[in-house]
Order: C-alpha cells, then sequence, then structure tokens
C-alpha cells in the first residue's frame, strides 16, 4: 500500500516538477560550458585599430558558423526568415553568423519573454527598451566590447556612445539611424521616411483652378471647393495612428516632449497652442470634411480607402503618394498625389519645426541568455562597420547598386520590380545608420523618379529640422512613478484628442480640452514635467563636456 | 479488514474511473491552483527584471495597486462599462437560446430544423477577428452593407457612423454576440428539451392542452433546471461576457479612440495599462478585482437559485 502512496505521490510530484521546468530556462551560456562577459570581467582590452577598413578587426577573425535566435518585436516587419534573401545568404558568407527569427505577434510577447527569463540570443525592438538597460536582463556593449572587440571604442563615435550611455554609465545599445553633425549634413542625407508627409490631389486641384495653397485658412477654403464639387469624396483622411502633420504646422509635437521658450521640457500636449489646433481640426469635423470614422480605421482599412482613390487630401509617412500612386497607375485610377511643400501658415504665422532627438531608434540588445556574447558582439561589430551598414541597407555593391561621382546608388535595370523577400534589402539593418538610409532613400529619385515625391518631401523638411539630443533623455525609467504617468498621459490624450476632434460644437470641445488638461493635472502632469526637467537639464550637462 | 483495506479495494475496483478523476484533479491543480500562486505579486513590487523568484522576493507593497486603480480618474467609466455590457449581454442574449431552442422544437420539418440549426451554430465557430473584420464591412459608413441598404430603402438621409459612434457601440456588441453564439447555446437546451418524457405531451394533449400551453406548462418547466445550471455559470462568467465569454475580444477588436469613453472596460485596461506596460503587479491587482467580483456573482447566484427552485451547482 506504501508503495501505491508513494507511487501517486511521486505522479504529482513528477507533474509539478516538469511544470515548473516549464517556467524557467538556464542560461544557455551556462549550458555549454562557455563563459559570459561577466566571469571574465577585468579582461578588457585596448587596440590600436583606429579604421573600419582594418582587416584586423575582431568579426573578421571569428567567421566559423554560429547561429542566434532573434527576437524582432515588429508585427509589422517585413521579413522573418533569414537565408532565402540575397543580403542574409551574404552576411552568413561573410561573418558566418545566421539567424533564427522571431517576429513579434503580440504586444506583450516580449514582456512575457523577460519575465520568464526566456529570452533569446538577440532582441531588436524599439518598444519599452528602458526595460533592457538593466545588466540583469541584457548585456553592457560597452563590456562586451572591451572584452571582445576593443578597437570598436576606437571606430565608434564619442557622441552617438554619449546618447545611448545610461545613468549606470554603461550603453546596452546602439540606436539605428543615429545621424552625426557630419552625417547630417552630407547632401545625400535626409530625414526618417517615417517623417510625416500632407498630401493633396493635384488632380482635383487643377480641376479647381489651382487656388492657393499656403496657409491653413487656404486649406479649409479649397476643402469647401472640393466638398461642394465632389459631395461623396472623402475631403481629409488622415492615418489613424501616425503624427498628424497639420498639428506640426501649428509648432506642435503631440505627445513627444517639447521645450519652450525658456528651456523648459514640456508634455507634448501641454502646449497651449494645442486648444487653436483643436479648435481647426474639430472645424473640419464639423463642416464635414473629417469624418470620427477615420480614427477608427485600422491602418490597413486606411491604406484600403486610400487606394479606392476617393481621398481627396490624406496625411500618413513620407511614403504615401509614391505608394498610393504607383497603385493608381497600375489600376489605371485616373489620381494623383503629391504632397504639401510648404510650411502653412496659420494666422499668418509659420510654425513648422520638426525636432529631432537625433538619437536614432530602434535597439539590438544582447540578453544575458545570449549563448555566445563574443559572437554577438562581433556580429554588432559587422553590423556597425561601413561594410555592414551599405550590405544591409543598399544590397550588394555590383549586384544592387553600384555608386554614381555623386556618392549616390545608381540601381541595375529592373532592380525596382525586385521584391525584398528577394534582395533583403533594408531588414537585417539592425545597426543601420542614419545617413545609410538617408543615401538609400534619396537614391531613389535616381532609380525611380516616376515615384520619388517622398525625397522632394524629405529635402523641404530637412531644411526647417532642428535637433535637439537632450530631448531623448526625458523619457523616465521603467517601474517608475513617472513612467506610470506618462504612460497614462499617453492614453488619455489618445483617447481625448478625438473626443475633442469630434466635438459638436466649438464650444464642447473647448470644454473637453480643459477636461483633458485637468485630468492630466489630477494624474501627475506636474511630477513628470519636474522630472524631464532633471534630466533634460542633466543630459544638456552631458553635450557641453 | 480495516477500513484503510476497504478504501483501497474499492478504490483497486474504481481503478480506472479514479485514474481518470485524478487527471481531472491533477490538470485542475496544475494550471488553477498552482498559477494561482502568482496572485501575490498584486500585493507587490513585482519588475519583470527579478523573473519568476522575483514572486517571493519583490517587496511587499500592501493594497498600492489596488488604490492605483481605484483612483484612476477613469476607474469609474471602466467598472460602468465592464456592468453594463455584461448586464446587457445577460439580460439579451441568455434568453435567445432558449426561444430558439423552443421554436425549433416546434418546427415540424425535420429539414428545416436542422438547417436553422446549422446555419445558427457555425458562427459559433468564427474567430472574434473574423467577425470585426465582416462588421467593419458591413458597417462603414464608406461601402458598408448595411449603410447602402438603409440610404437605398430611404430609411437615412447619410450613411450612419456605427464603428464610431459611442451610441452604436453596445447595440453592436449585444447584437453581434447574439448573431455568435446563439446558435450554439441552442444545442445545450434542444438537448434538455429532447430529454422531456413524452407521455408528459401526451397527457397535456388529452387534457386539452393547446402548443403555447404545452410549451408554458411541459417544456419550460421541464428545463427549468439547465436554464438555471446555464444561468449560474453565465453570471459566474458576467464580467468576461456571460454565455459566449467574449466582452474582451469585442471591446479589444471593435473598440477605438471614438467609441472608448464607452468600450474600455476592466479587461482592456488590464492589457493597455497593465500587461501591455510590464506592469504585471498592477495588472494582476484588477484583475484579482475582477475575479473576486466573479466569485461573489456566482456564490449569490447560485444561493438564489437554490432558495428559489431547489436547483443550485453546488
Amino acid at each position: 500500500m506504501k508503495k501505491r502512496v508513494l507511487s501517486m505521490t511521486s505522479f504529482f510530484l513528477i507533474v509539478v516538477l516538469v511544470m515548473a521546468g516549464c517556467t524557467g530556462k538556464d542560461s544557455p551560456a551556462n549550458e555549454d560550458g562557455s563563459k559570459t562577459a561577466q566571469e571574465d570581467n577585468g579582461k578588457s582590452q585596448t587596440s590600436n585599430i583606429t579604421s573600419w577598413d582594418s582587416p584586423d578587426l575582431s568579426w573578421k577573425k571569428s567567421t566559423e558558423p554560429v547561429s542566434f535566435d532573434t527576437y524582432i518585436d515588429f508585427d509589422w516587419y517585413q521579413l522573418d526568415t533569414w537565408g532565402k534573401d540575397d543580403v542574409s545568404k551574404e552576411i552568413t558568407k561573410r561573418t558566418g553568423v545566421s539567424l533564427n527569427v522571431t517576429k513579434s505577434s503580440d504586444l506583450n510577447q516580449l514582456q512575457v519573454l523577460i519575465a520568464a527569463n526566456e529570452l533569446p540570443d538577440l532582441v531588436f525592438t524599439s518598444n519599452l527598451v528602458e526595460r533592457f538597460y538593466n545588466p540583469d536582463i541584457a548585456y553592457p556593449l560597452d563590456e562586451l566590447i572591451k572584452k571582445y572587440t576593443p578597437e570598436m571604442m576606437n571606430l565608434l563615435d564619442p557622441v552617438e556612445i554619449a546618447n545611448n550611455t545610461q545613468p549606470d554609465g554603461h550603453f546596452y545599445a546602439l540606436k539605428t539611424h543615429y545621424n552625426n553633425d557630419a552625417a547630417w549634413n552630407d547632401p545625400r542625407n535626409l530625414p526618417s521616411p517615417g517623417d510625416p508627409g500632407f498630401y493633396v490631389r493635384e488632380d482635383i486641384m487643377q480641376e479647381l483652378g489651382n487656388p492657393p495653397l499656403e496657409s491653413m485658412e487656404d486649406l479649409l477654403n479649397i476643402y469647401k471647393m472640393v466638398k461642394e464639387k465632389h459631395p461623396d469624396m472623402i475631403v481629409y483622411l488622415p492615418h489613424p495612428t501616425w503624427t498628424n502633420p497639420l498639428m506640426e504646422m501649428m509648432g506642435l509635437t503631440g505627445q513627444s516632449p517639447y521645450v519652450d521658450a525658456d528651456g523648459k521640457v514640456h508634455v507634448g500636449f501641454n502646449n497651449p497652442g494645442f486648444a487653436e489646433y483643436f479648435k481647426y481640426m474639430n472645424t473640419l469635423f464639423r463642416e464635414g470634411y473629417l469624418s470620427a470614422e477615420s480614427f477608427a480605421y485600422k491602418p490597413e482599412q486606411f491604406s484600403q480607402i486610400m487606394k479606392s482613390g476617393n481621398v481627396f487630401s490624406a496625411s500618413y509617412n513620407a511614403g504615401l503618394a509614391d505608394d498610393i500612386n504607383k497603385v493608381y497607375d497600375e489600376n489605371s485610377i485616373k489620381a494623383h498625389l503629391v504632397p504639401v511643400l510648404k510650411a502653412l501658415t496659420y494666422k499668418g504665422e509659420a510654425k513648422l519645426k520638426p525636432v529631432d532627438a537625433s538619437v536614432g531608434w530602434a535597439s539590438l540588445f544582447v540578453p544575458k541568455t545570449n549563448k555566445n556574447p563574443e559572437r554577438a558582439i562581433k556580429y554588432i561589430e559587422f553590423l556597425k562597420s561601413p561594410e555592414g551598414d551599405a550590405l544591409t541597407q543598399w544590397g550588394i555593391e555590383g549586384k544592387h547598386y553600384t555608386l554614381n561621382a555623386d556618392k549616390l546608388l545608381v540601381r541595375p535595370e529592373g532592380f525596382n520590380e525586385l521584391k525584398v523577400t528577394d534582395t533583403g534589402i533594408g531588414p537585417w539593418y539592425f545597426e543601420a545608420s542614419g545617413l545609410g538610409e538617408g543615401v538609400a532613400t534619396s537614391s531613389g529619385a535616381l532609380s525611380n523618379p516616376k515615384y520619388s515625391s517622398s525625397v522632394d518631401l524629405l529635402k523641404f523638411r530637412k531644411k526647417l529640422y532642428e535637433r535637439n539630443p537632450a530631448l531623448a533623455f526625458v523619457k523616465p525609467k521603467a517601474d517608475t512613478d513617472e513612467f506610470n504617468i506618462n504612460v497614462k498621459l499617453t492614453e488619455l490624450y489618445t483617447n481625448a484628442r478625438v473626443e475633442i476632434i469630434t466635438a459638436p460644437s466649438e464650444e464642447e470641445a473647448m470644454k473637453r480640452y480643459e477636461k483633458m488638461m485637468s485630468d492630466a493635472n489630477k494624474i501627475g502632469m506636474d511630477k513628470l514635467e519636474t522630472y524631464m526637467n532633471e534630466a533634460y537639464q542633466e543630459a544638456l550637462k552631458k553635450y557641453k563636456k | 479488514m480495516n477500513s484503510t483495506q476497504k478504501f483501497w479495494k474499492r478504490f483497486q475496483n474504481q481503478k480506472f474511473y479514479q485514474i481518470c478523476a485524478l487527471m481531472g484533479i491533477g490538470y485542475l491543480l496544475v494550471f488553477a491552483y498552482v498559477p494561482m500562486v502568482g496572485l501575490i505579486i498584486a500585493f507587490k513590487n513585482f519588475k519583470l527584471s527579478s523573473g519568476i523568484p522575483g514572486f517571493f522576493t519583490s517587496e511587499w507593497v500592501g493594497f498600492k495597486w489596488f488604490s492605483e486603480f481605484v483612483h484612476d480618474i477613469n476607474f469609474w467609466q471602466i467598472i460602468r462599462n465592464t456592468v453594463v455590457i455584461s448586464l446587457l449581454k445577460i439580460v439579451f442574449t441568455f434568453p435567445i437560446p432558449i426561444l430558439f431552442a423552443i421554436t425549433l422544437n416546434e418546427v415540424r420539418k425535420e429539414g428545416l430544423k436542422r438547417f436553422a440549426q446549422t446555419a445558427s451554430y457555425l458562427p459559433h465557430f468564427i474567430s472574434w477577428v473574423v467577425v470585426s473584420g465582416m462588421l467593419f464591412s458591413f458597417l462603414n459608413s464608406q461601402n458598408g452593407v448595411i449603410n447602402q441598404l438603409l440610404m437605398n430603402f430611404g430609411l437615412i438621409d447619410k450613411p450612419l457612423s456605427f464603428l464610431a459612434s459611442a451610441d452604436y457601440f453596445w447595440p453592436m456588441l449585444v447584437l453581434s454576440d447574439i448573431w455568435k453564439e446563439m446558435g450554439w447555446w441552442t444545442i445545450i437546451f434542444l438537448a434538455a428539451i429532447a430529454g422531456i418524457d413524452p407521455t408528459l405531451h401526451e397527457a397535456a394533449v388529452v387534457d386539452g392542452a393547446g402548443r403555447m400551453q404545452r410549451i408554458l406548462y411541459v417544456t419550460l418547466p421541464s428545463i427549468k433546471p439547465t436554464i438555471i445550471v446555464v444561468l449560474i455559470l453565465a453570471l459566474g462568467n458576467l464580467f468576461g461576457g456571460g454565455l459566449g465569454g467574449s466582452n474582451f475580444e469585442q471591446a479589444y477588436l471593435l473598440g477605438n479612440p471614438v467609441n472608448n469613453s464607452v468600450s474600455e472596460i476592466i479587461q482592456t485596461y488590464t492589457l493597455k495599462m497593465g500587461l501591455a506596460q510590464g506592469r504585471y503587479s498592477y495588472a494582476t491587482a484588477i484583475g484579482l478585482i475582477q475575479s473576486v467580483i466573479s466569485l461573489t456573482l456566482i456564490l449569490i447566484s447560485n444561493y438564489s437559485a437554490k432558495k428559489a427552485s431547489g436547483v443550485g451547482l453546488f
């Protein structure tokens, strides 16, 4: 009988232990006996190499095959299979590295991976990156560099290091698409294609006799004419999630923090100019130029409606007109979108001044669960090198491009028909430089002049840009009160802005606006702004050094 | 033979059934009771970086997260939405399958009955993601079929903004839930009706009862225990969405910034402000509040049902 009791107890124990085994994962680095960077602390090295062209770069010396499980935290990412396209094959050929990619399917997936200590070897993300600024979760890159690729410290831009260095003195990633001043001032360079753009239909403007479009007031007048002439047409369709360029025209930054005339940082929607913006947008809504439904669309529904050819003006990223015009042409729809290349005035004043924190976008982290941090940092060194940057952002030289006298990319014939799944140009750029992307974008005017209005738009915006890297440091750290306040303010703004814009009268819109501001104060906007200002002043000191 | 020996003898005789039951208990223990240990973090300052051990090592913060939720500026709005949506769905979706089952039972043409039953339960197998896409196609104001029909019949002058109006959100949830789940729950009530002793109906016919009277005095009283058990289960899952259990899916997929004032419910708020931000302690505290309310509801409804009709779950 005792045996039976024992076997029953054992059965339950086994079940519970098996389940417990599912929840935890020992560090693979320990499993295979390889040492972690921390175990070898103190073995940091220095190097005399001062050029990315050196044959002695660390990545060039370790090219045995290695595979990294990689998590890409963007559900919209174009590729999630390694080794089927030209670029990924070439990376493996040159470095020995291949990736086993998992693409995010849910915005909570990464949080769960962190909590369960089941992070893969590499993580590429721009969401809640503050969670990775923790030596228990990710390797500080500076430690890995000092130990395995010491020459990188000589080759990296000190400002880039400063941009990414956290208060604990380490940097855990080097954000993509960073531009230093020299790179930004390169005439080939352009702002990100993700920049907002405002578009109108050129064909309808001609039909209306090309009325003047110099101001937001002119725009209202044009909308009125369109509504009269084409009552069934959607007059203005903003992208449901993108920064609104009309807001930018009024000198506003949405939720992003801004610096006032006294040098104080504020939460974006705390800008008093928002009252006028909301009044304007509310007018568009009440006059029937903008529908409430446009805020309810999913991005793919926005795209579907744009392609129908029944929209007069729209706003989204810099590439909207090129993408949609292509669809119009392919489907013989007689329509043509053009970007508005003017800073429209409001009440006689032009305020368009895009602000860029200039520190970059997404981060490639090496979690502590990485099974081979040495090869990981060497792979990062390759990606960071001009060779890796050109390969991932431009393609294979001779096959996908040649450089002309202006150092712009000349694409071979038929290149525009190739798919990204064949070429692999773009998606594997985990350490992309801003200049590399800028060159690829501006070269689009050479290879595909018919669909290159984004280049004109970005060139126009570049002239107005203001760069302020210290602003990148005002974001509160995870798990702090200020972080929670920031999250709640973002949620408040996201919902309240729509309620304000869709108010039945201007008076009601202003009432709702005041309620939003009062709620923001209740949530703790003051406390957040105090934190932001302290962080901003600290960051300014860093850049003055 | 002492009592222990008797027990093992009985166990030996029922070995197969006992093992089946034990496997069920084991499943519940592992997947329902062991995870409850995690509720501890509702009272702690759990940080993601501390991983699973952090459940036990992180500092106690008492009712901090509960207090934060209760003092949230949206608290009453979220509670109102959760309660109203749940009640609307119970009130409107619960009786429909009963009525439909009775109606189907009265249909004499076997082919028609089968067709109606199959057609009504097939939507149950369509996921809410697909249903939300279908609703967009049918209801949008640009080229939605419903708006075009209403305009063609001259019932409206301009398209109605079903998807972007707080006024239509709750009716849209209730109607789509009825459409999707009615047929599925009808099966249970049809099975209960099939189990009614036919002699009861025969006796009623002999007594001169008409069709309506037989429904009222034979069919309904006979399926009352089934109705009560299903009602208790639905009430227990009141905040989850009652029979269909679809509150989260509907609010998440059909909710948008325009109808947020009526679509934000406890579950979507937990996802947005808790899980998506990595605030697991906060999310657990909100989830626990909902669980406690749901448990209270199931206990009250079971007690009331037992008092009123003598039928209860436990």
